[in-house]
């Protein structure tokens, strides 16, 4: 049975492209567009891997993290964090680090730079399952 | 006894006393000799009475025996003798004749005797043993004592007269002149007797008139001057004691009144007196115990006659303790004692020390000495006051290191300080303004020539203060100028001075110059720094734009690879658009720096900014009626008609597409369940300025948003957006002139803001950017004018 991986990103065409191409490699892929959609969809679709993207309206990437964390019921899901590069974006992977590292939160599996290479982004998936 | 003995003293010495024995003295004395004249001429007087009696009765024996003499009857002129010598009052009668012999006497017995003629009675006529030769001269009579009383003799001569010596009965020899003698004693016990009478009657007289004078004189000096005078000297021992309280009743209006009322007076005089000098005692001692300095008396072993509490205190000074050893606790005499100084010359000295105080701290004080003089006028001792400076001491040491530490700080101060002082002369060059002017201080001190030091407006500035003009800021505040060296090398600095005044009138100037030559070499080098980190900042920024871009193209690919291969045609217009979508934003990103970063003037041009605004949101319309969104127009039909606007109208619309464009964006990526609309709104003002604004109730923006958003590269798009949309119409705007602000609130929405000042003249200067445009807005640049929420948003 493919392993179902959640996809939260506001940018329609990251969603497409990934998704593409975790389909392609065969995995079950769900989409959410923000943090809000995104707690709803990992709830009805009990994914195995979340690939969520830190900055986003609504609910961003950070807060949907830290709600996942506390809820027993996602605090077992991996995580994958997408998001840019340092000291361009007002959240980068070391604001974020030093974020959590302050709230005793637990690290996300892995990490992703945007913009997102293809074969790295497919190891550290398979990376975080297991495979 | 004792008691008596003392009163007699006492009373002898009193002054009434020896007035009353003065005067019974004297008039006693004055009684005795005039008592003592009269009875000599009362006795005199009946002496003399007793001597003519005396002769009388002689005269009357010789002419009572004439003539029996005559008729030479020796028996007649014996009886007669005899009967003659028993009178009362006669002792004896005799009569010798011319060779001595007693012829006859009242006294048979003596008849015949020889007299000595040596004898006193015989002595004054009987110059010699030799009978009468001549008239008896002298003192005929003679007293003498005889049976007890005192007899009266007296000599009578027998003359030879005529009738002798022609007698019949015996022959007198003519050439004797006297014949004999007739020898009368008359007895003076009555005279005596009457004349002590006459003594005992004067005298009592004389001292019954004395105690008459003495008794009211006594009484009076009693009275009237010994009671008066004791009272007097009572009044005058109870003040001596210290009574001031008797007073003595004036009762007499002479000498001794006039004294006891000058005496009252002259007590009242020294109980006042007497008391205000127990007063002035009392304050001196307070003031010599209580005075906040120590004295102390010492004599010339230099020892301790008296001091006062404070050096009590402070010393613990003993009486009789040497001085050195109370002020410095030591064993000999101070080096520099000036007290000695004071002992030799009888001169005021002083002289600063530094003792030991009881507890073995330093008291520093200043010693004043003076001499106290004895009657002769040599010093006997001399008083110390010494005054504590230890404050004094303590503050000159601490202005001391004030002074060195504001020595050291202009000294090594890294900026030049130069001061003048109220002459206009330099009095203060430190190293730093050596080093910065090529001068030394040396050369500089007290150097009149100002004008090579200071700049020319500061220059001004002393010049006005010194001729009193009214100076609106005596001071120059880090103003950047440029002064010479000695060299003549031009020297930029930032110069700030003051003129000092003292009670509004100038005392001296001072200049502190910041040498700006690394300064202005760093601000180059950072300049350079800044803009090769700027240039690196934007490749890499456009480097992660293009990245992001070719990201979006090579995911397009890929999908629409996936399409073809899988035949999925959906899956395949997906990605070819998304390609089509990184191909126009690659190109939206080139035309976005081209425009950030060519420098290029506004091309000005006569413009209605409604048609301008409605271009830009024809151009939006479509876009927005796909995604739900109303674009509102709010134009100033009047914007345009009372001055004319003269735009950029390439950059404006560039401007206004931006803010559309962004204010879609933000009502796309909100969620809340509204009508997402935007207004785009022109206003002119009354004088003549023009207001873009566009308005949405999209997301708003977060504080860290509201930070960034005018920051290069920087998108809330993530890789939709450049970074670089408010940053072109920002430039775009600040070369207009105007200013561009926002307002957001998360959750509520975003108004951005662009103000650009009227264009008051046209003409061909205007299109090369030289344009004689009046702004009404301060410095070109973005400006958030409030901030309310936090949220992402607006940043295209």
């Amino acid at each position: 049975m493919p392993k179902k991986i959640l996809i939260i990103d506001d940018e329609p065409d990251v969603l497409l492209f990934l998704g593409t191409l975790l389909r392609k490699n065969g995995y079950e892929v769900c989409e959410a567009c923000d943090g809000v959609e995104g707690i709803k969809k990992l709830i009805e679709e009990q994914p195995d891997l979340v690939c969520l993207d830190l900055i986003m309206p609504e609910k961003t990437g950070i807060k949907m993290y830290r709600e996942m964390r506390k809820d027993e019921r996602l605090q077992g899901v991996p995580v994958i964090m997408v998001t840019g590069i340092e000291a361009v974006d007002p959240w980068d992977f070391k604001g974020f680090k030093k974020y959590i590292h302050e709230r005793s939160i637990p690290a996300p599996e892995g990490y992703i730079e945007k913009p997102i290479d293809k074969e790295q982004f497919l190891k550290a998936v398979r990376e975080v399952l297991g495979e | 006894m004792h008691q008596i003995r003392e009163k007699w003293t006492a009373l002898s010495r009193s002054l009434g006393f020896k007035i009353v024995v003065s005067v019974s003295l004297i008039l006693l004395a004055s009684y005795g000799v005039f008592i003592y004249l009269v009875l000599d001429i009362q006795q005199d007087f009946y002496f003399s009475r007793v001597i003519r009696e005396a002769e009388r009765f002689s005269s009357s024996v010789v002419k009572a025996t004439k003539h029996s003499m005559l008729s030479d009857d020796p028996e007649a002129t014996r009886s007669i003798v005899a009967n003659l010598s028993t009178q009362a009052g006669i002792s004896d009668i005799r009569v010798y004749n011319h060779e001595g012999i007693v012829r006859f006497s009242g006294q048979p017995i003596e008849v015949g005797t020889h007299v000595d003629k040596k004898a006193e009675a015989c002595f004054a006529c009987h110059a010699e043993d030799k009978p009468f030769s001549d008239v008896i001269a002298g003192r005929l009579s003679r007293v003498y004592y005889h049976g007890g009383y005192r007899v009266l003799g007296m000599i009578t001569p027998i003359y030879n007269e005529e009738s002798c010596y022609n007698a019949a009965c015996h022959a007198h020899p003519k050439e004797y002149k006297i014949l004999g003698v007739l020898d009368v004693g008359m007895s003076l016990q009555g005279f005596d007797a009457h004349v002590r009478k006459l003594v005992i009657e004067i005298v009592a007289l004389g001292l019954g008139t004395c105690a008459a004078v003495l008794v009211p004189i006594g009484f009076y000096v009693v009275i009237g001057v010994h009671r008066p005078v004791n009272k007097l000297r009572d009044a005058t021992k109870k003040i001596a004691s210290g009574d001031f309280v008797c007073k003595l009743t004036v009762d007499s209006k002479d000498e001794i009144g006039e004294c006891a009322r000058a005496f009252n007076i002259m007590r009242d005089q020294i109980r006042r007196r007497t008391q205000e000098l127990m007063r002035s005692r009392g304050e001196y001692k307070a003031l010599f115990d209580q005075v906040p300095c120590f004295i102390c008396v010492i004599n010339k072993d230099f020892e301790i006659i008296r001091q006062n509490s404070y050096m009590r205190d402070l010393f613990k000074g003993s009486i009789g303790m040497h001085c050195y050893e109370a002020f410095k606790k030591r064993l000999s005499k101070c080096e520099d004692c000036h007290a000695e100084d004071t002992f030799r010359n009888g001169s005021p000295s002083r002289r600063e020390h530094c003792g030991l105080t009881v507890l073995g701290k330093e008291a520093n004080y200043v010693s004043y000495t003076t001499p106290i003089l004895d009657d002769k006028g040599e010093v006997l001792y001399a008083m110390i006051i010494a005054v504590d400076i230890e404050d004094r001491v303590q503050l000159a040491k601490e202005l001391q290191v004030t002074k060195d530490f504001q020595t050291n700080l202009i000294e090594n101060s890294i900026h030049g300080i130069i001061a003048t002082d109220r002459n206009g002369r330099v009095a203060i060059f430190n190293r730093a303004a050596e080093a910065l002017l090529g001068r030394q201080a040396s050369d500089a001190m007290g150097d009149p020539d100002i004008e090579k030091y200071f700049p020319q407006h500061f220059l001004e500035l002393i010049l006005a203060a010194h001729l009193g003009k009214p100076v609106e800021d005596p001071r120059m505040i880090a103003q950047e100028t440029v002064v010479t060296s000695a060299d003549g090398e031009p020297i930029p600095v930032r110069f700030s001075g003051v003129i000092l005044f003292e009670k509004g009138t100038p005392i001296g100037s001072v200049g502190f110059f910041q040498d700006l030559r690394t300064f202005k070499k760093l601000v180059r080098e950072k300049q350079e720094s800044d803009r090769l980190a700027v240039v690196g900042q934007t490749v890499a920024g456009l480097a992660h734009g293009i990245k992001n871009v070719l990201t979006g193209l090579e995911g397009g690919v890929f999908v629409v690879q996936t399409g073809m291969e899988d035949d999925d045609k959906d899956l395949l217009e997906r990605g070819w658009k998304m390609v089509q979508t990184n191909i126009s934003r690659i190109a939206g990103l080139v035309k976005d720096l081209l425009s950030y970063s060519k420098e290029r003037a506004p091309q000005y041009e006569e413009t209605d900014p409604n048609l301008l605004a409605e271009e830009v949101c024809a151009l939006f319309d479509i876009k927005a009626r796909e995604k739900s969104i109303i674009i509102e127009r709010q134009f100033d039909s009047e914007a345009g008609k009372m001055f004319k606007i003269f735009l950029d109208q390439r950059g404006i619309h560039t401007c206004l597409s931006n803010l559309v464009a962004n204010a879609l964006d933000a009502c796309e990526m909100d969620r809340k369940p509204v009508q997402h609309c935007l207004v785009v709104r022109t206003e002119q003002d009354p004088e003549g300025d023009l207001v873009f604004e566009v308005s949405d109730n999209g997301v708003g923006m977060d504080e860290a948003t509201k930070q960034r958003i005018f920051a290069s590269f920087f998108s809330t798009k993530g890789s939709r957006g450049t970074g670089l949309g408010l940053l072109v119409t920002s430039k775009i705007v600040m070369e207009h002139g105007g200013k561009i602000s926002f307002d957001s609130r998360q959750g509520v929405g975003t108004t951005f803001r662009i103000s650009l000042p009227a264009v008051r003249a046209v003409g061909p200067d205007l299109h090369a950017g030289g344009i004689g445009r009046d702004s009404l807005f301060g410095p070109p640049g973005p400006r958030k004018e409030t901030t309310n929420d936090d949220g992402p948003g607006n940043a295209a």
